[in-house]
């Protein structure tokens, strides 16, 4: 009986061990299989979903191919392929996601939770489509918040979260348009002509030119308006701080092939939809189909 | 012979009957299929609210059915364009949205041809031309038409104020003052939806003057007066 304790008491403590190490292993070995691939140290955002090609490229010139979970730097240029398309998550709650052939900048980002108002973040997008949904520092400190198209530049006015949509032409530099789907902005040119654009509104912009008078997002061209209802599908800003570190754990776990790796619970959470604009049918000539077919009726 | 000739004209006779008996038939059908399409087309543009594309799908299955029968009913080339332009905004993918756009500039070029009087086929062929992002003079000459058309017709005058306020860095001074007309006939019949537009577009300006605007445009105008008043307003005057 002695004996067969003996050999049980150490057998045990042997697996408690094991178990512990592997608990505080698990998340290092996720992270060093799914985690940090862009950026080692104070990473400020992190992949939230990925599809198709899409490459970062950290301070250092150093381009990666990028994959749910990893986390980035300030510095970090995104490149997205003919197929790619991506949504990055920042500290601060704030959301970018890009669509196909779009290069995107971190230039600057420096977020601390425990001091808001100092926090400031600075981007660019010099191609492609892009929807931006801020978070903390924008509520914080809206003056902190810079985002820049080409030679334009889009000021934040709503002290709410605000989300726009940009689409920047590759092939002309300073052709695009903008539209707002929640909040006002500003947007300012080079000639130093300016424009607010409030929710439901779109301007167009135009090389060398003052922006045009804002419209509605219905009067927009077709394309640019599957645009704007496509990123009406994609994640939604909740201007609560995020801990980078372990929500890139989190969705490591989740890509992993295992059942147990979790919900998509989180996922679904930040992937609210924004409403979705009402369907208006074109009047039409009165009459139409009352037993009369062909002209003249 | 002359009693064969006369089965010959005989049979000849029933021949055309059967043809324009068919032909007949093969319309009436097509009517038909029209009028149920129509129907359905009302019951969504009635209510307005976000909608899922399958729904204006089945619709636009209907004139496309009727489409089989008559290939160029214009009252099915027409409603099948409204689906097509109301379904643009709904493609999440531009080159669907862009092949919407040209479905209904195609089909309504083609129901003008049959039916140039309507002013709701003008105003709706212009809205296509706006989706296409083409401001030429075909847009402008459809405004023109939308508008000579239909000058007191509710939904034409709201579908040529709408597409003009879109191209206004675009009018001539003439366009634009026919586009202020606009505004002022509608605010005869017409002024909710018409300040509803006017407001979409924050053209306040064009609605604040007019007497007919004042029941449901007096309180954003005196909003907009205030704003401009106080824009103006020196930095350190506080009053």
């Amino acid at each position: 009986m002695s004996i067969t304790m003996k050999i049980r008491q150490p057998a045990s403590r042997f697996l408690v061990v094991c178990l512990v190490s592997l608990q505080t292993a698990l998340p290092c070995l996720v992270l060093a299989q799914g985690g940090p691939a862009v950026e080692q140290a104070a990473p400020v955002g992190l992949v939230n979903s990925v599809s198709g090609t899409v490459y970062a490229r950290n301070g250092s010139g150093e381009e990666v191919l990028l994959k749910a979970g990893d986390v980035f730097g300030p510095g970090t240029t995104f490149r997205s392929g003919a197929d790619g398309n991506v949504v990055l998550l920042f500290a601060d709650g704030q959301n970018v996601a890009l669509n196909k052939d779009s290069v995107f900048r971190v230039d600057d980002y420096r977020f601390d939770p425990r001091d808001p108002k100092g926090s400031k973040a600075s981007f660019n997008l010099a191609s492609g489509v892009m929807t931006f949904v801020t978070g903390a520092i924008h509520t914080a400190n809206p003056q902190g918040l810079r985002m820049s198209i080409g030679e334009t530049s889009i000021g934040l006015t709503s002290k709410d979260v605000t989300a726009f949509i940009v689409e920047a032409d590759p092939k002309s530099l300073g052709i695009g348009y903008i539209a707002v789907t929640i909040g006002e902005i500003s947007v300012n040119t080079k000639t130093g002509a300016a424009a607010q654009v409030s929710a439901d509104q779109f301007v167009r912009l135009q090389p060398g030119q003052a922006p045009s008078s804002p419209a509605p997002i219905s009067a927009a061209p077709a394309v640019f308006q599957a645009e704007v209802a496509a990123s009406q599908a994609t994640v939604q800003g909740s201007n609560n701080p995020v801990d980078i570190q372990s929500a890139a754990v989190q969705l490591a776990l989740a890509a992993l092939p295992a059942t147990g790796a979790g919900t998509d619970a989180q996922n679904q959470q930040a992937q609210a939809t924004q409403p979705a604009a009402a369907v208006i049918i074109p009047a039409v000539t009165p009459g139409g189909g009352r037993g009369c077919v062909g002209s003249p009726c | 012979m002359i009693r064969a000739q006369a089965h010959a004209g005989t049979l000849l006779l029933f021949v055309a009957l059967a043809v324009i008996s068919a032909q007949s038939a093969r319309m009436g059908v097509s009517g038909l299929i029209v009028e149920l399409a129509q129907t359905e087309s009302d019951k969504l543009a009635a209510f307005p609210r976000a909608r899922p594309a399958a729904e204006l799908d089945r619709v636009a299955g209907f004139f496309s059915d009727s489409l089989a029968y008559v290939p160029d009913n214009p009252w099915a080339l027409e409603g099948l364009a409204a689906l097509d332009l109301a379904r643009v905004r709904l493609a999440k993918d531009p080159p669907k949205a862009l092949a919407f756009a040209r479905d209904a500039h195609t089909r309504l070029r083609e129901a003008i041809r049959q039916r140039p009087t309507s002013p709701f086929l003008w105003a709706n062929l212009a809205l296509a031309k706006l989706y296409l992002d083409q401001v030429d003079s075909e847009f402008f000459l459809a405004l023109r038409h939308a508008d000579d058309l239909g000058p007191w017709e509710p939904a034409t005058q709201q579908g040529v104020l709408f597409a003009g306020l879109a191209a206004w860095d675009k009018l001539s001074a003439d366009q634009r003052q026919s586009m202020e007309r606009v505004v002022q006939r509608g605010a005869v019949r017409n002024a909710r939806k018409m300040f509803e537009i006017v407001k979409s577009y924050r053209r306040f300006d064009l609605v604040c003057p007019l007497g007919g605007y004042d029941a449901v445009a007096g309180a954003d105008c005196r909003k907009a007066a205030g704003a401009a008043k106080s824009a103006k307003r020196p930095a350190g005057d506080k009053r």
